[in-house]
């Protein structure tokens, strides 16, 4: 009882008195510290907490890099909180990888972090914490003697062929749907093969001119009308005698023709409304296919 | 056959009017379309228009915009055309008997009565010029109506004819204030109706603004050459030219293609944008309309030194004599100055020819 007396006084006594400012911890924590094959990655996280006013001083971290002629320290990082009455509480995790070719099982350092802390006035603690040991162990081959049937190659599984249908009809028919749209869009933009070619009316018409001009009066007359019905199409109306003058001027391909054209506007008039006869009305069968393959020819270089 | 036809043509072509052939006749109409082209100037397609109307013996009436000359062109006509000329402006109050009688107080007090403007000239009267004719009431119009459809009134109780009578008109387009729409009968009696535009060649706009001849409209008038036509013989030569120039029977399937068109555009293929075609037309393109269709066409023909109708005839005459027949549905009227060209025009677009 007395002495439990004395143990409070005495701790009394010490929160009383101000306490020496200091860095405590520095627990490592690290994975197994064996089997650790030259190449591998091992993290280690070392806690520390230092006491008001202390704080730690960045700069006395080590830069990344090569350590040791086998280590290198690949990136360090400093977490920080609060820690009990105003201490702050640093976790620092550190990244290594060691290129140490280990012939035998051997033990390897990682040497200690040596750190400091500063209160911003002048004063300065250093701390080494973080240092590691570990095992390392050598990269031995694979020892194979021939007749150890148990490591031959064996023969390789099936494979499973898995059925390609679905895909195959899936490509299908977005390949159809492609070319459905393609149409589609070539036929509302008039692309070709959907564009308007150029009608040819004179092509037809003197096919039929040169069928019928010479068979007797109705068919030159009808010759006659298949050439007016050409140049109404030409013309996108219907082309009187006193327009063939506005005709040519927006077609200048027939310029060429002008004469037989303003000939056979002369005899039409005067065959189907002065009722003259194709002998009176001045144009012969021939002339006229003559004119009608003309045109057509103009036609097919305009 | 064709040996006959000609021949019988050749004796057409010689008939003697007034002791002068045909071909005199054609020099004349020519000469009287110079003389009035003096004082019109930039409108020589009216001038053939109402050279076209004086051989057909058909009435005419011009419609235009304020100030565009209607009255000038009138005037020049009835003086190049010479004989007895009479003109009467429309009023509001104008009452038919104003146009037959007039009253009056004679110095020795006692009321009198004495043939009015119609009668003034008896029945030798050749041209009777109204002017503003929408503003006449509705009885004036059908007086008017009886006068050019028949050619006579009654009046002092007995019935007065005039042969050579051709009725000018003209309406201005601008107003419509205190004005009477001539009724449908009325308008299909003129012969023609022929718009009448500004000049646009900005060289004849400068001679007309200009030109201190065109200022004073009676001077102008006053020395065009009186009489270059003889109006007595304006009938006969008229019914000459009907019975020599031929139509032929391609022409006259091209016309009835041509009234059909305009009868049914919907079967003809016509579209006029913004328009329902089905219920675009009320009426009208009257049988007596195509007929005198074909009376202008052949007297065109003539003018233009042929013996036969070509279709060209028709579209050039077709707009005047056509389209103030052609009666639109009401919603329709307000536009009809777009409408009806442009129906006309895909009319000779759509019916082919030969």
């Amino acid at each position: 009882m007395r002495r439990r007396i004395a143990a409070v006084v005495l701790l009394l006594a010490a929160s009383g008195l101000p306490a020496q400012a200091q860095v405590r911890g520095g627990e490592t924590y690290g994975p197994r510290p064996f089997g650790v094959l030259i190449g591998d990655v091992f993290t280690l996280r070392t806690v520390l907490t230092a006491d008001a006013p202390f704080k730690l001083d960045p700069a006395s971290l080590p830069k990344t890099g090569a350590l040791t002629y086998a280590l290198d320290l690949r990136r360090i990082d400093v977490a920080e909180s609060a820690g009990p009455n105003g201490a702050t509480r640093y976790d620092i995790t550190a990244q290594y990888q060691t290129f140490y070719s280990a012939l035998e099982t051997r033990e390897e350092t990682v040497p200690p972090l040596n750190l400091a802390f500063v209160d911003g006035e002048g004063g300065r603690r250093e701390a080494k914490a973080g240092g590691w040991a570990y095992l390392t162990s050598p990269l031995r081959p694979i020892a194979t003697t021939s007749g150890e049937t148990q490591y031959a190659l064996r023969p390789d599984a099936t494979p499973r062929v898995p059925s390609l249908r679905e895909a195959e009809i899936g490509f299908a028919s977005a390949g159809a749907a492609t070319l459905a749209a393609l149409a589609l869009l070539a036929w509302s933009r008039a692309w070709p093969p959907f564009h308007r070619r150029p009608s040819r009316p004179f092509a037809a018409a003197a096919r039929s001119v040169a069928r019928r001009a010479g068979a007797g009066e109705a068919g030159w007359r009808d010759s006659l009308l298949a050439l007016h019905r050409a140049f109404d199409v030409s013309a996108g109306k219907r082309l009187l005698g006193d327009d063939v003058a506005a005709f040519l001027g927006a077609r200048p391909s027939f310029k060429r023709h002008e004469a037989a054209i303003r000939a056979f506007f002369d005899a039409s008039r005067r065959a189907f409304f002065g009722g003259a006869s194709p002998a009176a009305s001045g144009l012969s069968a021939d002339a006229l296919t003559k004119l009608a393959r003309d045109l057509a020819s103009a036609e097919r270089a305009a | 056959m064709a040996a006959a036809t000609i021949a019988s043509e050749r004796r057409a072509g010689a008939t003697e009017i007034n002791g002068q052939g045909l071909d005199a006749w054609r020099d004349q109409a020519l000469a009287f379309e110079a003389e009035v082209s003096r004082a019109v100037v930039g409108q020589p397609h009216v001038v053939r228009l109402l050279a076209i109307a004086l051989f057909a013996r058909g009435h005419v009436l011009l419609e235009g915009d304020v100030g565009v000359g209607k009255t000038t062109i009138l005037r020049a006509v009835a003086r190049a055309l010479g004989g007895p000329f009479e003109r009467i402006e429309g009023t509001v109050d104008l009452m038919p008997t104003d146009m037959l009688y007039t009253a009056f107080v004679d110095d020795d007090g006692k009321p009198r009565v004495e043939p009015g403007p119609v009668l003034h000239h008896g029945e030798n009267l050749a041209v009777f010029f109204f002017n503003e004719i929408n503003r006449a009431r509705p009885q004036v119009h059908s007086l008017l109506l009886r006068l050019m459809a028949e050619r006579s009134v009654t009046a002092f109780g007995k019935e007065w004819s005039f042969p050579h009578l051709q009725v000018f008109a003209d309406r201005n387009r601008v107003e419509k204030e205190e004005t009477f729409e001539l009724p449908a009968a009325a308008r299909d009696r003129f012969l023609m109706e022929i718009a009448v535009d500004t000049p646009t060649d900005p060289k004849v706009r400068r001679e007309l603004i200009f030109d201190p001849r065109f200022h004073d409209v009676d001077r102008l008038i006053g020395s065009l050459k009186e009489g270059v036509l003889d109006h007595r013989g304006l009938g006969d030569a008229g019914r000459a030219i009907q019975n020599t120039v031929k139509a032929s029977q391609t022409l006259e399937t091209y016309v009835l293609g041509l009234w059909d068109a305009i009868r049914q555009p919907v079967s003809a293929g016509i579209e006029i944008a913004g328009v329902d075609m089905n219920r675009l037309l009320q009426g009208g393109a009257s049988p007596r309309g195509v007929g005198a269709l074909v009376r202008s066409a052949r007297v065109r023909a003539w003018l233009e030194g042929r013996d036969m109708v070509l279709p060209e005839d028709v579209r050039a005459v077709f707009g005047p004599v056509m389209a103030h027949r052609i009666f639109l549905d009401p919603i329709y009227e307000m536009r009809r100055d777009r409408i009806v060209p442009d129906l006309c025009r895909q009319v000779f677009e759509r019916v082919p020819a030969p």
